[in-house]
Order: structure tokens, then C-alpha cells, then sequence
């Protein structure tokens, strides 16, 4: 199978909005959970959440057309990663580019505000040119169209594993020769639904301290996470820097419950293999797990006997740390966003800690990297991404450098 | 890349034509659309009120508590799900996975969920709708219910989600031939995609159901459907193996969007185009394909656009020995599940060599220059495109032809 390589990077996100700062915030182990402001939080139980500044709005323009903030991400964070990768679309053969990109709700914002328009106004009054807006197609819809792309162009909405998810699909296209280059990723927004349906399931608070013994949920957050993938000959030809390769993937579903993780992490486990499987990699050649590490009681010690379970021993010996303590949940983006995190730790040689880190629990006993991040060269990560409905997926990515 | 065939082995359908199979080929044959009042949507002041509803009883098939927690649109897949497992036969479940494409998936939740929170506030919201709100959870509902522990995938690309499904399971298996995977698509009817048509300008504009004529001249909008089609795929070599019947061969597969306008050309451009890269992903050339199974849903101008479009590829094959029939005049625009549809439709005419009439077909358009089905037909098939063009501008093809052994 021929190698898939990234070569661009993009990100919106509340640790910062281009790759430089957002790299230097995850290396000083910041915070960007705030009081947030994107909409009225009076009614709530909750007014803390990872926010991206810089976006006031709930609907933008792009070339006359009315978009939703979560594609505003997307687009700005795509054409980051473009530059980055010094790729111009315009100068590429036609169909020869994929967009494929995640969420868990694409459209919430706006269908909360459709919604009420519906609800108190009448069917009549609802704006027709946000219709599409809420289909979980106008994300990548408003890629292509942002950047005057023609080609194939999906959106993946796999709830809190989509960014993986669209990696994925994108890889698949590449090594199969359906298309030369790839930009994929996630996106998704502070939505109302997702925090009074996270506060109503009691899975939510003002800090996000994964694997800690008194960890109590997630903060919610939002971003966009992007990279631009190409075969490595492809590359290669373009003298472009690669940051890393996408070496294996495997997904799995528990199959039992919408929310709570198999308790044993039996499915994951099986996810962490076949993706080791892809690789064709032994457990002990990785060297950094960035995990999905919510810190939601349940997950976190799911996500640590799956890990124990998949890799034996040699899981106590693997660095395992949560961004998600920095950034927040930014649910469909959130793995994309690991996935760039985890090809800069590669890059620079530092893995990122878990902050908010201060009573270890017994039953979370690996090495979580709390607080601080560690200087450390790593040549093979692992990124966990686990869903709703007992998704989960599992990406591992390597240096990139001919072996 | 060719790489190993891609085999359609099992099928679970339901819609306004019946539950399965041999249901569907009989409301085919009937030649009179299944369609009824649309009793579950608030149609208000809209004038169209007919669609091609699911008529089932769904409390003889499915348990109280699907029946209480779930979705309606969730209903059919745990339904489809089941008639499909029940025709694959013994199975592993833990290597089963299933890949769903929707346009608005869990939309009636997410509506329920924020009218409580607009009416209540956000701490009176049901904490287990929750999940619901997310375009995928009729999918991963579908795939726990049935306990299926392979992976669950979803791409909401619109109306041609469906096709896009079974486009995804097509690549996917051409890098895990052991693996099997059920794809397809559920819709159901409801308040916003009813909006979303009408608004659009894309529903029929009278309640007379006889002027739903996809590709006649009198064609002045469409009627929505609903219910789940879902089909297994595996390997040739795969179903070879365990002496499965291969009800089709996935040949082609292609998906494109060209979103610049929604300028005619624009579409125009992309359908030509898509049916000419599946055509090449196949490794066929025009004058293999038997019988196009039209994407025309009775939309004056889209109907048009394509019946130029497939002019244009098949060229002088078009008016010879290529039959083509607008699907969607026996099931309804069924959004993202409108492809899946085709595809059990195409698996009649593949096993059958029946091909399904473009109902209420009276008056030609002279326009096209097509050879269109307008009674059942027998004829031989061996090779269908499937076109499934969504009004956005994205634009997915099928490729399927006769089972042949792995």
C-alpha cells in the first residue's frame, strides 16, 4: 500500500488560531477553557467552555453566501493548512482533491436558531437560505465551495470520533489512487443543545482534569482542525515538508450503550489492535498515545484498561496524555485536532501534558504526563478517538521518514 | 485501482412499497405509486399533503421501548437492519459494520430537545434524547440494537448520502476484503425536510399525486418517501467462500461535487462527469451500461439537465439500447435514500431482468432524447447505473452488474 503523508497543517481553535501559537500553548500546558460569551449562558448550570476567539458572529459570508460559524472554522483552518502546504487548488487537475471533514451536529447553532424561528414564528418565517445550513453537508459543501474546489467532497458526521473518522476516509482514497491530495479534518461550535445535553447527563464542569481521581466530566469547546494529505511520492515531487504518515487505523463500535464505554474496554482494545494490525507494528514501537482522555469518570478508566488490555506491559511504559485538560471537548474536531498535536509532538520532540492533573486514581495507573509537557523524540504515536454509540477509532502515525 | 470485487449478497428494505424484497417487486409490477396522506407531518397552510409514506404497523415489529426512545426515522433501520441479517444468514456480528449516509439523521430529536429548551430551559431537557440530537445516531442506534461491533461510519452528504454509503463500504473493502459491512440509507418524513423541499421550491405545488411524472413534460416538483434499504456487502471472494448468492457486483463507484454555482452548467458539468469517472472506475466504456436508473425526481429543470447529461455520455448508445427509468416514481424522493432504493431496484433487474416503469408517464418531453421505460418491462440486464444527484450540486454514481461467482 503506498504511504499517506501530511504536508499541511491547519487550526482554529481555543489554544489559538494558527499552528505556531496553538503549539507553543499546548507546549506550556495553557488552559483555554473560559467564561464564554458565544451566546447567553444565564439559564445554564454552566458558563465555562473552550471558546475560539475571534469569531463574534453565528453566520459569516463567504462570496455572497450566508455560511454558519462551523464552516467559518473549517474554511479558515483549510486554507492554513493549504499554505502550509504549499498547495494552490487552482493549480491541481481537476477531481484530483477529496475533501472530506467531521462533526458531531454541523449545523446546531443554526438550527437553534431555525428552531425557534419554527417554534414561535410559524414555518412561514423560517429564512430559506439557512435551510441547507442545517444539513450536515453544508460543512463540507462550503469548503468547496469556499475554495473553489470540484472534486469528491464528504462530510463525515461521526460524533465525537469524526476528525479521526475523515482522516481515515481520506487515507482510503489516497492509497487507493481515487485522488493525489486530501484535506481533512473536523469541525464543530459551542452549541446549546450540547451543553445542556452534556449538563443534563451530569457529564460536564468548569475544569477538564483527565484521569485524576476526581475528575467529573468535560468542558465543552470547539475548533476546526485541518490537515492536507498526499501520497509520499507525491510529496516528495513537491520537495514539501512532511510532518508525519498516517501508518494504520481501526475502528470498532461497542455495540451496548449510546453513551457509557464498554466498562473493560474490550472494543477499544480491539480498535488499538487492528489498528497496530494496519501498521504492522508491535505494541512497544509506540511511543506516545494522545488519548480521548474526556475526563468523564467512565471514559477515562475505560480508555486505560483498553489500552492496558491491547498492549500489555508495554502500555506502562508508553506516555498517555489528554489535550482535552488544555482545550476542551471540541467533539467532531476534537481527533483531528489530536491528530495535529500529535504530528507536532512528533515534529518538535515534546509530548503535551494533561494539566488540571492532581490526585492520581488507582484505577488510571499509567504514565499521564501530568501537567508539565516532557521534551522527548517520538517517532510513532497513537490517537484514540471514542463516540457516541461506542465508536471507537484509532489512528497511529509515524514519522514519515523512509525506514 | 480494480483491486477485489465488491459483492451485494443481502438485502433488508422497507418502504411505502412493503417490507422486503419480494414486496417491493410486487408494488414495481402494480404500476400504481403507494402513496397516502402525510399524517405525521404538520403540513399547515403547504398545499402538498401526499407523500409515500410507510404504512406499517411498526408496533407488530419492533418493541416498546424502540418504539418510546427511538426516532421514527431510527424505526426503519432497526427493521431494515434485521430483514438484512435475517437474509445474510449466520454471522459473527463482532465483524459486521454498517455505514449510513443521511440527510438530517436524528433532526426530530434535536427539534424536541431544543423546543424543551426554549420552552423549559436548559435543565429540563431529557438527558436521554440527548444522543439522539446527532445526524448519526440512527446509526449507531441501528448498529447496538442488533449488537453489530464493527465499525459504524456515517456521511451526511446530502441526498445522495445513501449512494455514498455504499461508495465508502466499496473502498473500504477493497483494503479489508475479510470484513463485512451492511450500508445504506434511512429517512422518514418529516417537518424539516418537508420544509426543506417546499421552501425550496421542490415539492410538488398540488396535492394531485398523478403529476408526480419524473422526465414527462407535465413534471412540476416531487414527493418525498421514507424507510431504510440496506444491503450487505462483502468480498466476491468472500461470499464465494461461504456459497453466498451475489445478488449484484459493485463495479463502479464515483462521487463528485462541483458546488461553483448552482448554475446549470455547473450541474450539467458534474453529472457528466461523475457518470464518466464511474464508468472508468469500473473500466467500462458507455456502451456497457444496460439501464440508468435516473436521479430525475419530476424537477422541470434538474430532470432536464441530467436527460442531457446522460444524452451526452451515452451518445448514440442513449437512443439505441439504453433503457432509462426514473426510480423515484415508485418510492418517492427519499432523499439520502433514494440511491439505496435504485440499488434494490437495480438488484431486481439484474436477477429479474425486470425493469421498474417511470409511473405516470403520459406526455413526452421533446427535449430528451431518451429511451424511458414507462411499463414493466423483461428484458435482459447485465450491467445498471445508478445516478443519485443531489440539487446541491453533489453528484454520486453506482456501477452495478450480475453477480459472477468470486
Amino acid at each position: 500500500m503506498p504511504s499517506v503523508v501530511v504536508t499541511g497543517l491547519g487550526v482554529v481553535s481555543p489554544l489559538g488560531n494558527d499552528i505556531e501559537t496553538f503549539c507553543s500553548n499546548l507546549h506550556q500546558g495553557k488552559s483555554g477553557i473560559v467564561k464564554f460569551s458565544s451566546f447567553d449562558s444565564t439559564k445554564f448550570e454552566h458558563h465555562h467552555a473552550g471558546e475560539v476567539s475571534g469569531y463574534p458572529k453565528d453566520v459569516y459570508e463567504e462570496k455572497g453566501r450566508t455560511i454558519g460559524k462551523v464552516s467559518r472554522f473549517a474554511i479558515d483552518a483549510a486554507r492554513q493548512a493549504l499554505a502550509d502546504a504549499r498547495l494552490d487548488l487552482s493549480a491541481t487537475p481537476p477531481h484530483s482533491v477529496a475533501i472530506v471533514i467531521g462533526s458531531t451536529i454541523a449545523g446546531g447553532r443554526i438550527f437553534e436558531e431555525l428552531g425557534a424561528v419554527l417554534e414561535q414564528q410559524g414555518a412561514d418565517k423560517v429564512e430559506v437560505a439557512l435551510m441547507p445550513e442545517i444539513t450536515g453537508y453544508s460543512l463540507s459543501a462550503n469548503l468547496s465551495y469556499a475554495l473553489n474546489h470540484s472534486g469528491i467532497s464528504l462530510s463525515a458526521l461521526n460524533a465525537c470520533a469524526a476528525g479521526s473518522t475523515a482522516i481515515i476516509y481520506a487515507t482510503e482514497l489516497l492509497s487507493q489512487h481515487v485522488v493525489d491530495y486530501a484535506i481533512a479534518g473536523g469541525a464543530d461550535v459551542l452549541s446549546k443543545i450540547t451543553l445542556a445535553g452534556f449538563s443534563q447527563m451530569r457529564a460536564i464542569d468548569q475544569i477538564c482534569r483527565p484521569f485524576d481521581k476526581n475528575r467529573t466530566g468535560i468542558v465543552v469547546s470547539e475548533g476546526s482542525g485541518i490537515v492536507i494529505l498526499e501520497r509520499r511520492e507525491t510529496a516528495r515531487k513537491r520537495d514539501c515538508h512532511i510532518y508525519g504518515e498516517v501508518l494504520g487505523y481501526g475502528m470498532t463500535s461497542d455495540g451496548t450503550h449510546p453513551t457509557a464505554p464498554n466498562p473493560e474496554g474490550l472494543y477499544m482494545a480491539k480498535a488499538v489492535q487492528k489498528a497496530l494490525q494496519g501498521a504492522a507494528l508491535p505494541a512497544d514501537k509506540i511511543g506516545y498515545i494522545c488519548a480521548h482522555g474526556t475526563g468523564t469518570p467512565a471514559n477515562d478508566v475505560a480508555e486505560t484498561k483498553g489500552i492496558k488490555k491491547a498492549l500489555g506491559e508495554a502500555a506502562y511504559k508508553i506516555p498517555v496524555s489528554s489535550i482535552k485538560s488544555m482545550l476542551g471537548h471540541t467533539m467532531g474536531a476534537s481527533s483531528a485536532i489530536a491528530a495535529i498535536s500529535s504530528l507536532l509532538a512528533i515534529n518538535r520532540g515534546f509530548i503535551p501534558p494533561t494539566i488540571n492533573y492532581r490526585t492520581p486514581d488507582p484505577a488510571c495507573d499509567l504514565d499521564y504526563v501530568p501537567n508539565i509537557s516532557r521534551q522527548q523524540e517520538i517517532n510513532t504515536c497513537m490517537v484514540n478517538a471514542f463516540a457516541f454509540g461506542g465508536m471507537n477509532t484509532v489512528l497511529v502515525l509515524g514519522k514519515g521518514v523512509q525506514q | 485501482m480494480k483491486g477485489p470485487g465488491v459483492a451485494i449478497t443481502a438485502t433488508g428494505v422497507v418502504s411505502a412499497c412493503g417490507l422486503g424484497i419480494q414486496e417491493h417487486w410486487e408494488s414495481f409490477q402494480t404500476g400504481i405509486p403507494p402513496v397516502s396522506e402525510l399524517t405525521h407531518v404538520k403540513t399547515g397552510s403547504f398545499p402538498c399533503k401526499t407523500g409515500f409514506t410507510v404504512r406499517l404497523d411498526l408496533t407488530k415489529y419492533l418493541n416498546r421501548k424502540i418504539l418510546r426512545y427511538q426516532d421514527r426515522i431510527t424505526h426503519f433501520g432497526i427493521l431494515a437492519l434485521e430483514n438484512c441479517l435475517k437474509d445474510y444468514g449466520p454471522v459473527n456480528k463482532d465483524e459486521v459494520g454498517l455505514i449510513i449516509g443521511s440527510l438530517l439523521g436524528g433532526v426530530c430529536s434535536q427539534s424536541k430537545l431544543n423546543n424543551e429548551l426554549l420552552q423549559y430551559g436548559p435543565q429540563y431537557i431529557t438527558p436521554f434524547s440527548f444522543p439522539n440530537t446527532l445526524i448519526n445516531s440512527p446509526t449507531f442506534e441501528t448498529g447496538m440494537t442488533h449488537e453489530l461491533r464493527n465499525l459504524y461510519y456515517c456521511l451526511a452528504t446530502g441526498c445522495s448520502a445513501g449512494a455514498d454509503a455504499l461508495g465508502f463500504g466499496f473502498y473500504y473493502l477493497k483494503s479489508h476484503p475479510d470484513e463485512i459491512l451492511v450500508a445504506g440509507s434511512m429517512e422518514d418524513i418529516n417537518l424539516y425536510n418537508y420544509l426543506g423541499f417546499t421552501q425550496h421550491h421542490m415539492m410538488l405545488p398540488t396535492n394531485d399525486a398523478a403529476l408526480f411524472c419524473p422526465l414527462d413534460r407535465r413534471r412540476d416538483g416531487c414527493l418525498l418517501g421514507e424507510g431504510a434499504a440496506l444491503f450487505a456487502m462483502e468480498s466476491c471472494e468472500h461470499a464465494g467462500a461461504r456459497g453466498a448468492p451475489i445478488l449484484a457486483e459493485m463495479a463502479g463507484y464515483s462521487s463528485l461535487s462541483n458546488l461553483g454555482s448552482h448554475k446549470e452548467e455547473y450541474l450539467f458539468a458534474g453529472m457528466k462527469d461523475a457518470m464518466s469517472l464511474a464508468l472508468r472506475s469500473a473500466e467500462l466504456v458507455s456502451a456497457d451500461i444496460d439501464l440508468v436508473l435516473a436521479s430525475a425526481n419530476g424537477s422541470p429543470s434538474s430532470d432536464l439537465v441530467e436527460a442531457k447529461a446522460i444524452s451526452e455520455v451515452f451518445g448514440s448508445h442513449s437512443k439505441e439500447n439504453l433503457w432509462v427509468t426514473a426510480p423515484k416514481s415508485l418510492y418517492g424522493e427519499c432523499m439520502s435514500l433514494s440511491a439505496p432504493l435504485a440499488v434494490l431496484t437495480a438488484i431486481l433487474a439484474l436477477n429479474k431482468n425486470f425493469l421498474a416503469p417511470t409511473l405516470n408517464y403520459r406526455e413526452a418531453d421533446p427535449q430528451f432524447r431518451l429511451n424511458i421505460v414507462t411499463k414493466p418491462l423483461q428484458q435482459v440486464v447485465r450491467t445498471v447505473m445508478i445516478n443519485s444527484f443531489s440539487c446541491y450540486g453533489h453528484q454520486s454514481v453506482i456501477i452495478l452488474q450480475k453477480g459472477r461467482r468470486g
